[in-house]
């Protein structure tokens, strides 16, 4: 069977991509964990010339790397938020300020607690769950147990996914990429599912005799364009993003890129496998008991 | 009838038109100036915010201990939460440093950093004492619970004491023993916030009820800060600012600009390729897809809603619930039309269809809206706030919006269906 084996990709898919999220290891970004800060003052500005070289010398090394311009009454100030480094490495940022800007030099090399960072991360994660939950609760109750497992597996594989490839792609998860991208993703998921299991009629079709298969390819005949277009809304507003961005927004841009695809792809591969053979074979169960139950 | 729906059909699109460009490119009205998009307020990822970086003074030779910073990070925090900064983060740099980040830049309301800054560094240690020897203390800050404020007639404003069980007993005992003194001089008390006397009065008699009230010549602004600052709790430290400094977006310099290009591009580019697939069916959605943004940016400039990451991608989410949501109907009304219903049958039997699963898409977002805001979680609460606005607004347009435009357009065109589709009848008398 078709759905069946769409359903056995849909796992294999995922079981890779959470396995390499293992390996690779989830990066939680600054605004849930410690760091370093290193402030470089100059009484001249500095330039995104200097910005883009600490970049290109530290991007990747030092953890999640943020560079923010800072003005106060008098000097000029480059604030660099780093998850690990060395007195060395703020030595040498100052080094590479002073190629473009004469009187950089070092403010402070100083260790940053974020005392909420942790039990925010939890809540986040906590108030994720709740909005998955609540919407597969109301794909359930729209359109029966079917639809709310459907619902619960498309949508928590869309999650996983989007998780997991972030996680390979070696991106940090700040307050906008993992509280946002995930209510892209988990209710793009739910919307996909939604839309396909109505264009399926499973009730019509399973009184009709047709199999799990059948209901599928007319639930994707008739849904297939709603996907595509939802899809394809925000993939193009996320790669303008990429393509005319730079540096942490492109990577926010391809954030959101990756939970409107994984949605897409879990909901084809997880989501409407699972309701069609759900449906299947609970409904058609549920027929025979009560015409059993008649027959009595 | 087909003339007058014409005519109120082209004022509509006009009247929508004109409106987006005002929203979008602002328009001047005389002294007064209407653009939105010019007062619309980023979060600090995409729009910049704010540092006040703040040194820890302890007395010479006093450790500072761990549950010290603990209990001055959760006032801190407690204090920008009163004062409505309650997207602001407090971190420790080093061992003797504060950062507090507030979400305060050009486009804000209150960009005054040094009140903020004398809101967090104020001890807020509120004491009564003799008005003969200020180190003669009465009540001590410990035995005060909670101020509360009332206002007079006049506007002029009184703080009440409100005492801890043990401050009560002391305030009675207190309060009876110079009540009873003899000399007039010698009955009156001051009151001290952090060194700084804000009053004093005479005691005639025992204060009994547990609170201890005193009136000031403060506004009302001034006030409620001391007493939000006085509820905060007493900072176990003294703190003095170090620095004051605006920052850069987190997101980049240029993060808002190129948020606002990229909906505005594909705003652009989902208009044009619906007209170009749906014919004057796509126009109307082009129509309503620009009234959309236009009062999707007015409502969130007039709330005064900040708009940061993650509220952007929820952004996101309902403009590809708008845009599918305009394609299903047109693709129900194709339907129905194929089905061999006349142009203004198919739109009216395509839109009673579409209702039901347009609006359980929308309550499959709509709870996670309920979610985010249930949740009382103060750093998301603009997030909620975009996304619930955004999905009401893209609900209107398409229920209303929409509909409307649509009910014009089929009035005056009813008998052209090649306007909306390749046509070809068939030969069971079906539209193809």
């Amino acid at each position: 069977m078709m759905q069946s084996r769409n359903l056995k990709l849909g796992i294999l898919v995922l079981v890779i991509a959470l396995v390499a999220a293992l390996i690779f290891g989830v990066g939680l970004g600054q605004d849930f964990t410690d760091g370093y800060l290193v402030r470089i003052n100059s009484a001249n500005a500095f330039d995104e010339v200097t910005v883009n070289k600490i970049y290109e010398a530290f991007g990747g090394k030092l953890g999640e790397l943020r560079i923010q311009y800072a003005q106060d009454h008098y000097n000029a100030q480059l604030l660099i938020h780093v998850q690990k480094a060395e007195q060395a490495d703020a030595d040498k940022m100052v080094e590479i300020a002073l190629e473009d800007n004469e009187g950089a030099y070092l403010r402070g090399f100083d260790t940053v607690t974020n005392h909420n960072g942790a039990a925010a991360f939890r809540k986040y994660t906590f108030l994720v769950l709740v909005v998955y939950l609540l919407g597969m609760a109301y794909v359930w109750y729209r359109q029966g147990r079917s639809g709310g497992v459907a619902a619960l597996a498309g949508s928590s594989a869309a999650f996983l996914l989007v998780i997991a490839i972030q996680s390979i792609a070696g991106m940090y998860f700040s307050e906008a990429t993992f509280m946002g991208v995930s209510v892209l993703t988990i209710v793009f998921a739910q919307m996909m599912i939604y839309l396909l299991n109505d264009s399926a009629d499973a009730k019509a079709g399973l009184l009709a005799g047709e199999d799990a298969d059948t209901l599928a390819k007319k639930a994707w005949i008739g849904g297939k364009s709603k996907v595509i277009v939802l899809t394809a809304a925000i993939a193009i507003f996320a790669l303008t993003g990429c393509v005319m961005a730079e540096g942490i927004i492109r990577n926010f841009m391809t954030a959101i890129l990756m939970g409107a695809c994984s949605a897409a792809l879990m909901t084809v591969l997880i989501g409407l496998p699972t309701y069609v053979l759900f449906a299947h074979k609970y409904m058609l169960k549920a027929g025979a008991k009560k015409k059993a139950k008649a027959i009595k | 009838m087909k003339t007058r729906s014409l005519i109120l059909f082209l004022l509509i699109a006009a009247i929508i038109m004109t409106s987006a460009w005002g929203v979008f490119c602002g328009v001047s009205l005389g002294a007064e100036r209407f653009a939105p998009m010019e007062v619309l307020q980023g979060g600090a990822d995409l729009q910049g915010e704010a540092s006040i970086f703040l040194q820890l003074t302890p007395a010479e030779g006093v450790e500072v201990t761990e549950e010290q910073i603990n209990e001055m990070t959760d006032i801190l925090y407690a204090r920008l939460d009163n004062q409505g900064f309650k997207q602001s983060s407090v971190m420790l740099i080093g061992e003797n440093e504060f950062e507090v980040r507030l979400p305060v830049n050009t486009n804000s309301d209150f960009q005054d950093l040094d009140q903020i800054a004398e809101i967090l560094y104020t001890v807020g240690n509120v004491y009564i004492t003799e008005k003969s020897d200020k180190n003669a203390v009465l009540i001590t800050r410990e035995m005060i619970e909670r101020v509360e404020l009332q206002s007079n007639a006049s506007g002029k404003f009184s703080f009440f004491l409100i005492m801890t069980d043990e401050g009560k007993e002391e305030l009675e005992k207190v309060t009876t023993e110079i009540s009873e003194r003899k000399r007039e001089d010698e009955k009156y008390v001051r009151v001290y916030v952090d060194d700084t006397q804000v009053s004093e009065l005479s005691i005639r008699q025992p204060s009994t009820e547990g609170y201890f009230g005193f009136s000031s010549s403060y506004t009302e602004y001034k006030a409620e800060r001391l007493a939000n600052i006085l509820n905060a709790g007493c900072l176990p430290v003294a703190l003095e600012t170090v620095a004051e400094e605006n920052v850069s977006a987190r997101m980049g310099i240029e993060a808002w600009d190129d948020m606002i290009l990229c909906f505005g591009l594909v705003t652009a580019a989902m208009m044009f390729i619906l007209v170009l697939v749906f014919r004057v069916s796509g126009l109307i959605n082009a129509l309503t897809l620009a009234a959309y943004q236009a009062a999707l940016a007015v409502v969130l400039a007039a709330l005064g809603i900040r708009l940061d990451g993650a509220g952007m991608a929820c952004l996101a989410a309902v403009f590809g619930y708008l845009i599918v949501s305009l394609v299903y109907n047109n693709h129900a009304f194709k339907k129905q039309f194929e089905g061999g219903k006349n142009i203004r049958a198919a739109y009216k039997t395509a839109y009673t269809e579409t209702t039901a699963t347009v609006t359980n898409m929308g309550m499959i977002l709509l709870v996670g809206f309920v979610a985010l805001l249930a949740s009382g979680t103060a750093a998301l609460e603009s997030m909620a706030y975009a996304y619930g606005v955004a999905l009401l607004m893209a609900y209107l347009c398409v229920m209303l919006v929409n509909r409307m435009l649509f009910a014009l357009m089929v009035r005056v065109t009813a008998d052209k269906p090649a306007l909306y589709f390749p046509v070809k009848k068939t030969t069971e008398g079906g539209n193809a």
